[in-house]
């Protein structure tokens, strides 16, 4: 178990280097010549060399990366050549925000897909089982941002109940904060529910056709036994595992959801820095949520091993 | 006595077929919208009348106006266009460049194969949306730009499946006879891998072109796909957003065909998985 963790450390510390590096050189090579993407295209050719001078642009790119991606483990993210404020701050503030929300999506999310999974995979064959197929087919084709749009419509602008956009602080008053999180968890996190929904589904089906099964059926476990003893267990498993491959796709969705509610986290950080052209502040989010889309893929991989022993000798 | 009943379960291929029907007749009037936009629309999709602006459904502008007096119906149909060119170019590009990989990675050395699998997780930590963000912050908004993006983001989703679906096949025994009469590499992979392999890849593709909707939607949605004046989907949806106490269904509408368009590529993509039994990864 030892060489697994140590192995999937050093592949975790690869890819972060190489992802960063991906990053910088997207956004500090492609453009070509980063301070006049910073001041635009009629610079004074003065203020491009001080700007240039003034955050070493002049250096050869590799020991600008060397110079920026040494300063990440240590939180410090580079200076913005628009604001001219330190990146890492920035990033510091936000990030909480969008860690609520995603968590909160997730939960959401679960909540949905065990119990919706569950049914469909013990009513198999019935009405129940086709309903959930539909309304977990739908689901993953609504855009978070209709569903977003809908439910403002419903709760906010019908009925009243929350508001529609906004955001309190956590720390300010939770109450207020969780009123105003609902729609957003709401959105990203019964999307993903659908999709979970058919994983789980799928995972409880395949567990119900295997052998031991149906030995326990044959020695006299009831149904919901089975599904609880033997479905349940693999069903987490492979929620693991999904929720490891999707958490990509969930980072994504926070940069919608935080614009259609207007919610300060790392996404409405990440759109400010595109439409400002401040290319560091957004190499800074990105490399950020590609870090831990990368880390929570290695740590699902390896907590599913931790969970199912069958998998540890299959390398 | 009590009587057991027995249940019978549904077929995977009724239910496939059934996907099919409805995934076909929804995936099909987008395709045939935009073919028809290409030559009608009830009014230029473009044409400003601020006469007419914000009409309800009904009478002459069947889905109503928006805030400048723009038909809705017709901006719709032309957004199919927009739509439908990301979800093609998404797809080419993907298995342009993955088809070939993924078939490479499998006839290659074990730990080339290991390699290229790394690098395929390594593109995968990028979310397309995020790519195309990334992409949009450098050359500004545009569809090119974000059907690049999309279709970069996708090429791992096809390495990957073509490689595992090329194994089994490289291993069978006519890929070894047509290998010991000796075709090349290449012969080989061409004349008896991809034609085994593309059932699978006919499925990828309809639900990469799912994904692919889905993302240029939600591009446009942020301001950062399609460009206005040219309609689409995820930008009239944005629009409509701040008059949804006043006309809510102006929202609805751009909301509906983006939904409509991905379910039907899905199903699409469902029923083929079901009848051609192109198992794979399957994940229900």
């Amino acid at each position: 178990m030892i060489g697994h963790v140590l192995r999937a450390a050093g592949w975790l510390a690869a890819s972060l280097a190489l992802a960063s590096a991906a990053v910088f050189a997207c956004l500090q090579l492609l453009p070509g010549d980063p301070a006049r993407v910073a001041l635009g295209l009629n610079a004074d050719p003065a203020a491009l060399a001080e700007l240039r001078s003034r955050h070493g642009l002049d250096r050869p790119a590799a020991v600008r990366y060397l110079e920026w991606a040494g300063g990440l483990p240590r939180g410090d993210f580079g200076t913005s050549h628009v604001t001219g404020l330190e990146v890492g701050p920035q990033i510091a503030e936000r990030a909480g925000v969008t860690f609520w929300l995603v968590l909160g999506s997730l939960a959401v999310a679960v909540a949905v897909a065990l119990p919706a999974g569950t049914a469909a995979a013990a009513a198999r064959g019935r009405p129940l089982a086709g309903a959930v197929a539909v309304l977990s087919q739908v689901g993953v084709a609504v855009p978070a941002f209709l569903l977003g749009t809908l439910l403002t419509y419903a709760l906010a602008v019908r009925a009243g109940w929350l508001p529609a956009t906004g955001y309190t602080a956590l720390g300010e008053d939770p109450g207020e904060w969780a009123r105003r999180m609902v729609m957003p968890w709401l959105s990203l996190g019964l999307v993903q529910g659908a999709v979970l929904t058919r994983f789980t589904r799928s995972a409880f089906l395949r567990v119900l056709g295997e052998d031991y099964v149906r030995t326990a059926r044959a020695k006299g476990v009831g149904r919901a036994g089975v599904l609880l003893r033997h479905g349940l267990p693999n069903a987490g498993v492979a929620l693991l595992t999904v929720i490891g491959l999707q958490i990509g796709t969930l980072l994504a969705g926070t940069v919608v959801v935080e614009r259609v509610f207007v919610v300060p986290g790392l996404g409405d950080l990440l759109l400010r820095g595109v439409s400002d052209r401040d290319l560091v502040l957004v190499q800074g989010v990105v490399v950020v949520m590609v870090a831990v889309v990368l880390a929570v893929s290695t740590l699902s991989d390896l907590l599913y091993k931790v969970i199912d022993p069958r998998l540890r000798s299959a390398r | 006595m009590r009587r057991v009943r027995a249940r019978r379960a549904v077929s995977p291929r009724r239910t496939g077929a059934a996907s099919l029907a409805v995934g076909g007749v929804l995936a099909g009037a987008v395709v045939a919208t935009a073919l028809l936009s290409l030559v009608w629309t009830p009014y230029p999709p473009e044409a400003v009348d601020t006469g007419a602006a914000l009409l309800p459904p009904g009478g002459e502008h069947l889905l109503g106006t928006d805030r400048f007096g723009r038909d809705v119906l017709s901006r719709i149909m032309a957004g199919a266009r927009v739509t439908l060119q990301a979800g093609v170019s998404a797809v080419v590009i993907a298995a342009a460049a993955g088809v070939p990989l993924g078939v490479a990675a499998a006839m290659a050395p074990p730990w080339l194969s290991r390699l290229v699998l790394r690098a395929n997780d390594l593109v995968l930590a990028f979310p397309a949306l995020l790519l195309c963000i990334m992409l949009s912050a450098v050359y500004g908004g545009s569809t090119l730009t974000a059907m690049a993006a999309i279709g970069i983001a996708t090429v791992p989703l096809f390495a990957r499946l073509a490689r595992a679906a090329a194994l089994p096949v490289l291993t069978s025994e006519y890929a070894a006879a047509a290998r010991a009469a000796g075709r090349g590499r290449v012969a080989v992979a061409v004349r008896h891998v991809l034609p085994n392999i593309a059932d699978v890849l006919i499925v990828q593709a309809s639900v990469a072109f799912a994904i692919a909707i889905l993302a240029e939607a939600a591009l446009s949605y942020l301001g950062l796909g399609t460009q206005p004046p040219t309609p689409s989907w995820g930008r009239m949806l944005q629009e409509a957003q701040g008059l949804l106490s006043s006309a809510p269904l102006l929202s609805l509408w751009p909301g509906l065909a983006v939904a409509v368009a991905v379910l039907g590529f899905n199903l699409v993509g469902d029923g083929l998985r079901d009848l051609l039994d192109a198992g794979g990864v399957r994940e229900g």
